[in-house]
């Protein structure tokens, strides 16, 4: 075998370009070639606001779910009897150390759990309500008194992660088998999940390696999301694993602790956060009791205004971005199936 | 001919053909990014990763643009020309690109290009040789290794690399050898046999 061969045939035929990053790279062509825009080449990146961030990197899968998920419109600024739903305070940073020993515990918790690995052929299944205002639109202003839309994700995931499904417009659909993602992180499917490194500092650098970033802060933004998005992915993870998490989430710089925040539901909530891009709280929330994983929240800390290629909008202060509950989670033989 | 030339590119234009009336009209130039984005960007994602094959596929296009005026129109295929670009960008994150290769080293596992589910089917003996080779890709000096893959993995022959790269073909001859040298000695030495099950 010639060595030249070798080398060609020892990697993998690279996964196609995502659409995502096609369509940007031939729009930047073309608008470079009509001539209109003039800005240099390095600041052509689209800019999506942040609750874009996550799907664009996890990838294509999570592409599909945000574009096929029931979505309810409940405009949600009320509560059941009427009143204004209450904006989710401005809660008190807590000392970094807190937040360690929170998560160190979380971790502890976490692989003391009863744990049965899901067979090959199981389905991970997660029931989701998330809450929020919604992606803004250019020339939008979000504010605390924006309306809130409200969705309920069900998602079944096959453990090879080759297949989905989930409701789409009451309808419920199975996907097509998934050929190849990128690389998407956090990874989609249990096998992928569970194949990742059992070492805080390696799974950092996993985590960091996958993940576009321009600079340090934005390297631990990213981390932070997308660590909380494979706990939140993710009906059941091997506990060593979903242990390493929370110990990977320990060693961000900048991770604060309210003990006394609640969820969307009013429970009783440890929020673990980090303040990203400066102006957003992104905040993992787990039981007091059980540190089982409660949701996701984030909400604007000071005014923000978001630019894309095509337009800005602004944020104000105390506007939520999103809040997500976990409503269901489990091992399911068959897609459709609850546990 | 004027006529023709104002005609949108067919199938059958030279790559040169429509870079040519890309002078005239610019938007023209969309027809060989249609044509090599996806190659460019395979290309980048093996030696960087998907997500920096983005930002380097994507800036490829946009400096083959503004340069278009200084291509070489007696040269029908582009691709040399865009390997060259890519090559360029690519050398600007040659420490990532080391970094991955010795990460690969050390697993034999390829974190950077691929989901794991489309490794399931990899033969054992491919991912064997990778992490040698990884290793030994790590080693190789970057010049010499710029050629070797174009040779290898964007299939240029050592005097189309040598044109992408804007060095003499006898220098990227030289070079190849080296890096060459460098591959063989990695999967020789601890490698008993070259036979391996086809595809």
């Amino acid at each position: 075998m010639d060595d030249l061969t070798t080398l060609r045939d020892a990697w993998d035929r690279p996964a196609p370009p995502s659409a995502a990053a096609h369509a940007a790279a031939r729009a930047a062509l073309l608008e470079r070639a009509s001539a209109r825009g003039t800005a240099p080449v390095a600041r052509r990146r689209l800019r999506l606001p942040r609750m874009g961030v996550r799907l664009a990197a996890v990838g294509a899968l999570a592409v599909t779910i945000a574009a096929g998920v029931t979505v309810v419109q409940n405009l949600g600024g009320t509560d059941k009897n009427g009143h204004p739903r209450p904006v989710v305070p401005g809660l008190p940073g807590g000392s970094v150390a807190d937040a360690q020993t929170v998560l160190y515990k979380a971790a502890e918790r976490a692989q003391g759990r009863a744990f049965t690995p899901p067979r090959p052929g199981q389905w991970s299944y997660t029931e989701t309500r998330y809450t929020s205002p919604g992606n803004p639109e250019i020339g939008a202003v979000q504010t605390p008194q924006s309306p809130l839309k409200t969705r309920v994700d069900r998602l079944w995931i096959r453990s090879d992660g080759r297949k989905i499904a989930f409701y789409r417009n009451g309808r419920f659909t199975i996907s097509q088998p998934i050929t190849s993602q990128t690389g998407s992180m956090p990874p989609d499917g249990y096998a992928a999940s569970a194949a990742l490194p059992r070492d805080p500092d390696a799974l950092l650098a996993l985590v960091a390696k996958k993940v576009p970033h321009a600079t340090e802060a934005e390297r631990q933004d990213n981390t932070f999301d997308i660590l909380g998005g494979l706990l939140n992915k993710n009906a059941v993870l091997p506990p060593q694993l979903e242990a390493t998490v929370y110990r990977a989430l320990a060693k961000i710089p900048d991770v604060t602790l309210n003990r006394e925040a609640v969820d969307v539901e009013g429970r009783p909530a440890l929020a673990v956060s980090r303040v990203i891009e400066g102006w957003l709280r992104q905040e993992i929330l787990l039981d007091r009791k059980t540190y089982a994983l409660l949701g996701e929240r984030s909400i604007a800390v000071k005014d923000h205004t978001g630019k894309g290629d095509d337009g800005s909008w602004a944020i104000k202060k105390g506007t939520i971005g999103v809040l997500s509950v976990r409503l269901a989670a489990g091992i399911v033989d068959k897609p459709g199936q609850r546990p | 001919m004027a006529a023709v030339m104002r005609a949108l590119p067919t199938e059958e234009a030279t790559d040169a053909a429509i870079i040519e009336q890309s002078l005239r009209e610019p938007e023209t130039f969309a027809a060989i990014f249609d044509r090599y984005y996806a190659l460019i960007h395979g290309y980048a994602a093996r030696r960087l990763g998907a997500s920096l094959a983005d930002d380097v596929a994507a800036e490829t296009f946009l400096i083959a643009f503004d340069g278009r005026t200084k291509y070489e129109l007696s040269r029908p295929d582009a691709r040399p020309w865009l390997y060259g670009i890519a090559s360029n960008l690519i050398s600007r994150h040659h420490r990532a690109e080391v970094r991955q290769y010795r990460a690969l080293a050390r697993t034999g596992v390829d974190e950077a290009t691929e989901g794991h589910a489309d490794r399931v089917a990899v033969r054992l003996d491919a991912q064997a040789h990778r992490g040698r080779l990884a290793e030994a890709l790590a080693e190789i000096p970057d010049a010499d290794r710029d050629v070797l893959l174009l040779v290898a993995w964007a299939e240029l022959t050592s005097e189309k690399a040598g044109e992408a790269l804007g060095i003499p073909a006898g220098t990227a001859r030289s070079r190849l050898h080296r890096a060459r040298k460098r591959i063989r000695a990695a999967l020789g030495r601890t490698d008993p046999t070259t036979t391996r099950e086809d595809r």
